[in-house]
C-alpha cells in the first residue's frame, strides 16, 4: 500500500503540472486586464500604470511570466520606467520556492490571505459536510427501510423540491423567513420565538462567543447541506435498496441475525463503497468555500475571497485557488482508495 | 430497526432546533457602537488603495488636509486657515508661479501621541513626489508641485510649476499637502522595508496604523470588517459614538435584511430601485445627496456627420428638451426626490438668470414648427425636404436608462419625431475609439444617454470632452468629444480657466463658458446619481447630519463625529 501511494503522488506531479499550464495560460487567454480597476479612479496617471504594469511583469512575454510564475523573476531584470534601461530586478521567488505570489488588490502574499480565509471556511464547509452525510445516512436508510411507504413518499416528494431550489433562493428565502420575519414577529411580542442572524460570524456588538458562532452557523449550513442532503440521500437509498435485497443479506436474515446488525454491519458497510465515492468527489470542494452561500451571508471564507478576486481579477488569488482544489482533489482520490481497500478486502492495491 | 432510523432523523432535528433556540434573546446592544453596512472591503489602508470605500473609510482615522463641505466650502481638520489669495497665503511668484502656504494647527497630535509637524508634511511630499517610495496613487501631485519647503515646525510652503488656482485640488485631483502620514511611524518601516511602502502591514493590514482622525483603527478582520475606536488624541469634536464598525456585506438584498433586523445602522449606496423596500423598513429614515454623475441625454451636433441634419439646428433641440417631462420621468424611474440636472455644471457655476429649459410641449411643437419641421405627408413623423424627422437613439443596456429611453421615446413621438432605439455595449460599442468604430466616436449616432461626472470644485474644462481638439477622427482617435461641440469662443475660455488664480475672475470666466455651452443646448440632464442612506431612527440621530454628509464622493462620512445616538 505504501508503495501504491507513494507512486500515486508522483503520478500526481506532473499532473499538477499540466493543471498549472491550464489555469496559467486559461486566465492570460481570457484577456482579463488585473489592473483594469485602476481605469476610472482620477488618481491614477497613465505613468502609474504603466511602473505597475511593468513591475508585476505583465509586460514580459507569457512563456517567461509563466517561468517567473513558477521559479519566480528575482534573477530577472526589468526596464520599469519605460525609458529603454533594465534598472529593477524582479522579487518573487516563484511557486516551486515556496513563493505563492502577492495578490494585486490587497498587497499582500497569497498565502497569508488564504490562511486568514481558509479557517472560515473550513469550519462551515467542514460542519455542513459533516452534517450533510450524518443526515443524508439517517433519511437515505430510513427511506430504504421504508420503501414506498407514506414516509418515503414525504422524503422523494421533499428530496425533489429541495434539490431543484438554487441555493440562492433557499439562502434568502430562509433569511426572510428564519431571520426578518421571526425578528419582526419576536418584536411584535412573541418574545419567546428565536429568529436568526442575517449575516457574518458574529454580531459586532457582541461577545464573539460560542454559542454567538453556532447562531450565525446554522443558516448557511442548512442552506448549504439542504440541496447535497436532498441528493446524497436519494443516492443511499438507491444503494441501500440493492444492497438490502442481495442474497447474502438474505442469507444472513435467515441465519437470524438482528435486523440491525443485518442493517448497520453488512448492508451498509457494503452500500458505503459508491457512497464514498460521492463524497470523496465533493470534499475537495470544501476547500473552495461556496461561493454564493458564503456571499450572501457575508461569511469571510474562501468563496467570498474567490468572489472578490475575480472582478477585478487578482490571477495570483484565482491561480493558487485553483491549483490548492486540484491539489485537492488528487490527495482525495488517494484517500478514497485507501478508504476502499479498507471497506472491501478483496480490493488490493499494488 | 425501525425506531433506530426514525431516533436518528428526530435527533437531527432537535439539534437544529436546539441551535435555533440558543437565539432566544438578542445581545444587549451597546448604544455607543455605530455599525455601518459597508458593499466593498478596502483592498488597504492609505493612498495605494484605488477603492473608494477605502478612501471613505480614511475619513475616520486618517483625515487629510483639507475638504469640503456640502457648500463646497473648503474646511479644514488640520491646518489653521484655509489658505486664499485674500488672506495672502496664496501668491504668485517671479515666474508666474503659485505659491501656497499652509499652517498646521498648534497641539495636533498623531494618535499614537507624537506630534504632528511640518516634517510630516515634507515626508508626504517626498513620498509623492519620489516614484521608488513604492504604488501610491499621486494623482497630478507629483506633475504640477514643484517643491515643498519647511518655514518652521508648523508652516510649509508649496510651490506649483505653474499658475494653479486648484492649488487645494478638487474631487478629482490631489495636489494638497500630504500630511496625513506619520513620519516617525513609516520612515523606519520603509527604511526596514527597501525604501518602499509597498507591501508594509501598516497598509495592507493596518497593523500598527498611526493616524490623524477622530478614530483609531482597532482591528481588521479581513472578509467581515474594520472597527474603529475614539481616537484619545483627536483634538477635534470627540466622538458621540466610541465604536465604529464597517461590517461588510457584498449582497444588496442582504444589506437591507441586515438593517431592517438591527444588525447594522446605516446602509448606503444602494441602488434606487432598492427605494422602496428600504422605505417599507419602520425604523429607517432614507434620503440622498447628490453625486457628481448624472445620467444626460446627450445630442450629437456634427455639422458634417452621419447625424440627422435637424440637430444641426438649435431651435430642435431646444425642442426636444421642451418636449420632455423630465421631472415627472425622473420620479417615476429613478424615484421621488432625485434631482434633475439644469446644466452640465454644477449649479455653483452657473451665471445669473441661466435659462434651463423645463417641460413645454406647446413651446416645442412651435420651436419645431419654426425650424420647418412639420408633418407635411400626415403620417405622424415631421418631416421638411422630404427627410423625415427620424433619430437614432442609443444607450447602454443598463435598465433605468433603457426605460428613460422609452419613456423619451414615447414623448417625442408626441412632438411628431421618431426615435429608433438601440441598447449597445458602453465601453466595446457606444464609447469605443474611432479605430474600434466606436458609434459615438463615428458620429453615427442622434441621441444617446450615459453618465457623466463634473467637478464642483474645479471649473476645469476637458477640452478633449468639450473642445474642437478633442473632436474624434482618425487622426485624433482619443478625442472623446462625443457631442461634436466645437464653438472657438469656448475653447478661447478654456485656458484662462485653467490658469487664472483670482476666484472672482475665474467665476467671470467660468459664467461665460457655462453661458456657452449652455446655449448650445446639446446636453439635457434626466438624473442626479444620488448616493442613498438608509437609517436606523432608534440607534442614530438622523437631526442635522443630512447636511453634514456633503455631496462629494470623497466626503461622505468626513463629519463622523459629529454623528450621535438616538435620543
Amino acid at each position: 500500500m505504501g508503495k501504491y501511494i507513494l507512486r500515486r503522488l508522483l503520478a500526481a506531479i506532473p499532473l499538477l503540472i499540466i493543471i498549472a499550464v491550464f489555469i496559467f495560460f486559461g486566465l492570460k487567454i481570457s484577456g482579463a486586464d488585473p489592473l483594469a480597476y485602476l481605469a476610472n479612479d482620477p488618481r491614477i496617471r497613465p505613468s502609474d500604470r504603466i511602473l505597475l504594469t511593468a513591475r508585476l511583469g505583465l509586460n514580459d512575454p507569457v512563456p517567461l511570466q509563466f517561468v517567473h510564475w513558477l521559479i519566480g523573476d528575482d534573477w530577472y531584470e526589468r526596464d520599469v520606467t519605460g525609458d529603454g534601461v533594465k534598472d529593477e530586478f524582479g522579487t518573487r521567488m516563484g511557486l516551486l520556492r515556496g513563493d505563492f505570489g502577492e495578490s494585486i488588490r490587497y498587497r499582500q502574499p497569497v498565502i497569508e490571505i488564504i490562511a486568514q480565509f481558509m479557517p472560515n471556511t473550513l469550519l462551515l464547509g467542514l460542519t455542513a459536510y459533516i452534517a450533510t452525510v450524518l443526515i443524508s445516512m439517517a433519511v437515505g436508510i430510513f427511506a430504504a427501510l421504508r420503501q414506498y411507504s407514506v414516509a418515503d413518499n414525504v422524503i422523494t416528494g421533499v428530496s425533489f423540491i429541495t434539490f431543484s431550489m438554487p441555493i440562492f433562493f433557499i439562502a434568502l428565502l430562509s433569511v426572510q423567513i428564519f431571520s426578518v420575519q421571526f425578528k419582526a414577529w419576536h418584536d411584535a411580542g412573541a418574545s419567546w420565538l428565536p429568529y436568526l442572524p442575517v449575516q457574518g460570524m458574529y454580531d459586532v456588538r457582541g461577545d464573539r462567543s460560542l454559542d454567538e458562532l453556532i447562531r450565525h452557523m446554522i443558516l448557511p449550513v442548512f442552506c448549504l447541506s439542504a440541496i447535497n442532503i436532498a441528493g446524497y440521500s436519494r443516492y443511499i437509498r438507491a444503494t441501500m435498496l440493492e444492497v438490502i435485497s442481495s442474497d447474502y443479506v438474505r442469507t444472513a436474515r435467515s441465519k437470524g441475525l438482528a435486523e440491525r446488525r443485518i442493517t448497520y454491519l453488512h448492508a451498509l458497510k457494503n452500500a458505503s463503497l459508491p457512497i464514498v465515492t460521492l463524497i470523496g468527489l465533493d470534499a475537495p470542494f470544501v476547500l473552495a468555500g461556496a461561493v454564493v452561500t458564503e456571499t450572501i451571508f457575508s461569511w469571510p471564507g474562501m468563496g467570498r475571497l474567490f468572489i472578490q478576486s475575480l472582478e477585478p481579477i487578482d490571477p495570483p488569488i484565482v491561480m493558487v485557488f485553483v491549483l490548492m482544489i486540484a491539489v485537492a482533489v488528487v490527495l482525495t482520490q488517494i484517500l478514497i482508495d485507501i478508504i476502499y481497500a479498507w471497506l472491501d478486502p478483496r480490493i488490493h492495491y499494488t | 430497526m425501525l425506531g433506530n432510523g426514525k431516533r436518528l432523523l428526530s435527533m437531527s432535528l432537535v439539534l437544529v432546533f436546539m441551535l435555533g433556540l440558543l437565539v432566544s434573546a438578542a445581545h444587549a446592544q451597546d448604544e455607543t457602537v455605530l455599525v455601518f453596512g459597508w458593499e466593498q472591503e478596502p483592498d488597504q489602508l492609505g493612498d495605494g488603495s484605488t477603492s473608494t470605500f477605502s478612501q471613505l473609510l480614511g475619513d475616520f482615522f486618517s483625515r487629510k488636509a483639507y475638504g469640503w463641505n456640502s457648500k463646497y466650502e473648503a474646511l479644514s481638520d488640520m491646518m489653521a486657515e484655509i489658505p486664499s489669495v485674500g488672506n495672502g497665503m496664496v501668491t504668485t511668484n517671479a515666474d508666474g508661479n503659485t505659491v501656497v502656504t499652509h499652517k498646521l494647527k498648534e497641539g495636533l497630535k498623531w494618535s499614537d501621541g507624537e506630534p504632528i509637524t511640518a516634517d510630516d508634511c515634507l515626508f508626504g511630499h517626498k513620498l509623492f513626489t519620489d516614484t521608488s517610495t513604492g504604488t501610491i496613487f499621486r494623482s497630478d501631485y507629483p506633475s504640477v508641485v514643484a517643491s515643498m519647503e519647511k518655514v518652521d515646525d508648523l508652516t510649509i510652503v508649496q510651490t506649483f510649476n505653474k499658475a494653479y488656482p486648484d492649488f487645494l485640488g478638487s474631487d478629482n485631483i490631489t495636489v494638497m499637502p500630504q500630511c496625513r502620514y506619520p513620519a516617525h511611524v513609516l520612515q523606519p518601516l520603509m527604511d526596514a522595508n527597501g525604501g518602499t511602502v509597498d507591501g508594509l502591514p501598516f497598509f495592507t493590514s493596518g497593523e500598527g496604523y498611526v493616524g490623524y482622525g477622530p478614530y483609531v483603527l482597532e482591528s481588521w478582520t479581513k472578509g467581515d470588517n474594520i472597527t474603529f475606536v475614539v481616537n484619545s488624541n483627536w483634538v477635534g469634536q470627540a466622538p458621540a459614538f466610541t465604536k465604529v464598525v464597517a461590517k461588510f456585506i457584498l449582497e444588496s438584498a442582504q444589506m437591507q435584511n441586515a438593517l431592517e433586523t438591527g444588525e447594522i445602522d446605516v446602509a448606503f449606496n444602494w441602488q434606487n430601485d432598492m427605494l422602496a423596500g428600504y422605505q417599507a423598513i419602520g425604523e429607517a429614515e432614507v434620503f440622498n445627496t447628490a453625486g457628481v454623475y448624472a445620467d444626460a441625454l446627450w445630442f450629437n451636433i456634427d455639422e458634417t456627420g452621419n447625424n440627422h441634419p435637424a440637430l444641426r439646428d438649435v431651435l430642435v433641440r431646444k425642442a426636444i428638451i421642451q418636449a420632455i417631462d423630465r421631472a415627472s420621468i425622473t420620479t417615476a424611474i429613478a424615484g421621488d426626490g432625485v434631482p434633475v440636472p439644469g446644466a452640465f455644471d454644477s449649479s455653483v457655476w452657473w451665471p445669473d438668470g441661466l435659462e434651463v429649459l423645463g417641460y413645454d410641449v406647446a413651446a416645442a411643437n412651435a420651436l419645431l414648427d419654426e425650424s420647418g419641421w412639420v408633418d407635411s405627408n400626415g403620417d405622424g413623423t415631421r418631416d421638411k425636404d422630404g427627410m423625415e424627422l427620424i433619430l437614432k437613439f442609443f444607450t447602454t443596456p443598463r435598465q433605468s436608462r433603457i426605460d428613460y429611453q422609452l419613456a423619451i421615446q414615447a414623448a417625442l413621438q408626441e412632438v411628431g419625431i421618431y426615435t429608433q432605439i438601440f441598447q449597445v455595449p458602453g465601453p466595446a460599442v457606444l464609447f469605443a475609439s474611432i479605430t474600434n468604430r466606436g458609434i459615438m466616436a463615428a458620429s453615427d449616432y442622434d441621441l444617446a444617454i450615459y453618465a457623466s461626472s463634473n467637478d464642483p470644485i474645479s471649473p476645469n474644462v476637458d477640452p478633449n470632452s468639450f473642445g474642437c481638439v478633442g473632436l474624434p477622427s482618425p487622426e485624433n482617435p482619443s478625442g472623446s468629444n462625443f457631442s461634436h461641440y466645437c464653438d472657438p469662443a469656448f475653447d478661447e475660455l478654456t485656458p484662462l480657466i485653467a490658469a487664472e488664480v483670482d476666484p472672482d475672475k475665474r467665476h467671470e470666466l467660468k459664467h461665460q463658458s457655462v453661458q456657452l455651452m449652455n446655449d448650445a443646448q446639446f446636453w439635457a440632464g434626466l438624473y442626479a446619481r444620488v448616493t442613498w442612506y438608509a437609517v436606523r431612527t432608534d440607534r442614530v440621530n438622523t437631526e442635522g447630519l443630512k447636511d453634514g454628509l456633503g455631496t462629494l464622493a470623497s466626503n461622505w462620512f468626513q463629519s463622523i463625529e459629529f454623528w450621535t445616538p438616538a435620543g
